[in-house]
């Protein structure tokens, strides 16, 4: 479990110290890595992903997955932005976040009241939700004429971020509801047999993720002023390497929230790095493909 | 009716039926309109790729790095084409690299164990930047030399990608059901670690199937350019999803142990009848309407799947009374 042991090395420590190692090579050799601007860059390329990757760790924790979240942050910016757009602004946010509870909800009642394995719902709800996000806003981008333009200024996109870690890693950390997920996760029967509702807690787990898309949603209309209904096709896969790069298991019952930050951490200075070093931007995506590898060969060799 | 509720290919049957019938009867032109041969010739890339996905799925991987590969293999077809290479070494080349990048996923996901998800997550990532790499700064196209397009055209005639997916699925069929890779690729499926006690050898099994699937992706690859006489370098895109899409809806079940390539190409053919059936229709939207139907069909065959096994065993419990 994710019991902190002082006596044992923590399984993050290895990615955590490629991200230092990364992060000081950029720093000597290029002086604006640690600039404010970029800085702020950064924060604001973590936003959206990191905020959907701290639900995914959860699911994954469970044993599950979630392919449909960029469908669902989508489909809820476009729900709340066309009420942004019209000036209600409470009211916009509360149909952002509720679009993707309401989402949540339907991954999670598939999986549990209908018991299709995970993957399998979320590729049939990934299809449902992104047509239907395309044909609710008819292929237009809705513009939030800087009414939530708070939510993208300066360092704010990347403080909500941090805030959504923090409250994960006290929820999955600290919490009985945490320890339950992890339970379900290592063994869904026993922990069932221990008394645990598993249904409940995957419920709990896929309406927290499809929340946390909403605020996502609410995140990157802020930072961009619009929305558009393919914006963010990559964001699931991102999450999804993300969450991998931090060393939980995708078979479930192992990893932490503090693991997916590395994560995502590792990913944004590796595009940053990538633009500041002039390297070529065909090659990004070759060099994120082989650090998801990388990351898993070591927790392998970790584990042995 | 028991003995319809044994057949795993049932539910894709009733779809295809079904279609079959409301298209027919719904759609004017559904059945002689000009063009069916056109629309049935783009699905012969689906259907190769469904084959190896069978394989996989059947054996309780995943492979979400086809439609990279692919991509990967068509530049690559490309690149060799346009620089004057032979059609047949182009080939080659294409189909080497498929299984190499095949093999690869094999290798991390047998001999180092990691999760299929993670490595053909990760190959999807690279096989597509390595696309992007080779065929240069900025371009996203090249188009075969006219000369070498026009014995493209003759080698993959008309009929050419159905005949050569219909090979591939015939030979799919012929491995899953006739031979001991087949039987393996179950066992390994329904259960690894009885299988490695039984004698087989786990990790061989599942090197071969990801480098055959590495291989018909590379074929598709070539299916794909020789279609358009261009190969692109988003060729390919989001197939993975089509091909396992196809795959659950025919029938094979996502936990592994249980494969049917013929239930894998009726999924491909419901599929391709939906497309061409809304498209007749004359929607506006259409990729939309696709998509919210391919989701609706997923889940429900999926659900369906389950109430027959659900009757399948209280059947089988009937009988033991």
């Amino acid at each position: 479990m994710n019991k902190i042991c002082t006596n044992k090395i923590p399984k993050e420590l290895p990615i955590l110290l490629f991200l230092v190692a990364m992060c000081a090579a950029l720093a000597v050799t290029k002086s604006t890595f640690l600039s404010a601007d970029n800085l702020r860059a950064m924060g604001t390329d973590a936003a959206g992903i990191g905020i959907i990757a701290v639900g995914m760790t959860a699911i994954i924790i469970t044993g599950g997955i979630d392919l449909s979240v960029a469908a669902v942050l989508a489909l809820s910016a476009l729900v709340g932005g066309r009420l942004i757009s019209d000036g209600m602004v409470i009211q916009g946010c509360a149909a952002t976040l509720l679009t993707g509870i309401g989402c949540g909800a339907l991954n999670g009642g598939l999986i549990t009241i209908g018991r299709m394995p995970p993957i399998i719902a979320t590729l049939g709800t990934l299809y449902i939700i992104q047509s239907t996000a395309t044909l609710y806003s008819g292929g237009q981008a809705i513009y939030t004429n800087g009414h939530i333009a708070l939510l993208g200024r300066g360092f704010i996109p990347l403080m909500i971020t941090v805030l959504v870690f923090g409250a994960g890693y006290v929820l999955m950390g600290f919490t009985k509801l945490g320890r339950y997920v992890y339970a379900i996760g290592g063994n869904e029967e026993s922990a069932r047999l221990a008394g645990i509702n598993p249904a409940h807690i995957k419920m709990a787990v896929y309406v927290s993720a499809g929340l946390l898309a909403g605020v996502a949603a609410l995140v990157t209309m802020g930072i961009n002023n619009t929305f558009q209904a393919n914006d963010v096709p990559d964001y699931m896969l991102g999450a999804i390497a993300a969450v991998v790069i931090g060393g939980t298991s995708i078979m479930g019952g192992e990893g932490s929230v503090r693991g997916t930050m590395i994560g995502v951490g590792i990913s944004t200075v590796l595009r940053n790095g990538a633009i500041l070093v002039g390297l070529d931007a065909r090659w990004t995506q070759a060099v994120i493909g082989a650090a998801i590898v990388i990351a898993a060969i070591a927790d392998r060799l970790r584990r042995r | 009716m028991r003995r319809l509720i044994a057949i795993k290919e049932s539910p894709v049957l009733v779809l295809c039926v079904g279609l079959f019938i409301c298209f027919a009867i719904y759609v004017p032109n559904f059945l002689d309109g000009p063009g069916i041969l056109d629309d049935v010739k783009q699905y012969a890339s689906y259907a190769i790729l469904a084959v190896g996905m069978t394989l996989i799925i059947g054996s309780a991987g995943i492979d979400i790095s086809v439609g990279s590969v692919l991509g990967f293999s068509t530049v690559l077809f490309g690149c060799a084409m346009a620089r004057g290479m032979g059609l047949m070494s182009a080939c080659l080349a294409a189909l080497i690299a498929g299984s190499v990048w095949g093999m690869l996923n094999g290798f991390f996901i047998a001999r180092l164990k990691l999760q299929p998800i993670v490595v053909t997550l990760s190959s999807m990532a690279a096989a597509r930047g390595m696309a992007y790499v080779i065929a240069g700064q900025g371009v996203s196209s090249i188009p075969l030399p006219a000369e070498a397009a026009g014995r493209v055209n003759l080698t993959y005639g008309s009929y050419s990608p159905l005949i050569l997916a219909l090979v591939v699925a015939v030979g799919g069929w012929l491995v899953l059901v006739k031979t001991p890779l087949g039987r393996y690729i179950l066992a390994v499926g329904s259960n690894e670690e009885a299988a490695r006690f039984s004698g087989i050898d786990v990790a061989k099994t599942k090197l071969w199937i990801y480098s055959i699937t590495g291989f018909l992706a590379g074929l598709a690859g070539i299916v794909t350019a020789g279609m358009m006489n261009t190969s692109i370098t988003d060729a390919g895109l989001g197939y993975e999803f089509e091909a396992i899409t196809a795959v659950l809806i025919g029938g094979t079940s996502i936990s592994g142990g249980e494969a049917t390539v013929v239930g894998s190409i009726l999924g491909v053919v419901a599929v391709s009848m939906l497309n061409r059936g809304l498209g007749l229709m004359g929607i506006n939207d259409l990729e939309l309407w696709r998509m919210l139907c391919l989701g609706v069909i997923l889940i429900s065959s999926v659900l369906l799947d389950q109430l027959r096994k659900r009757a399948m065993s209280k059947s089988a419990k009937a009988q033991a009374v």
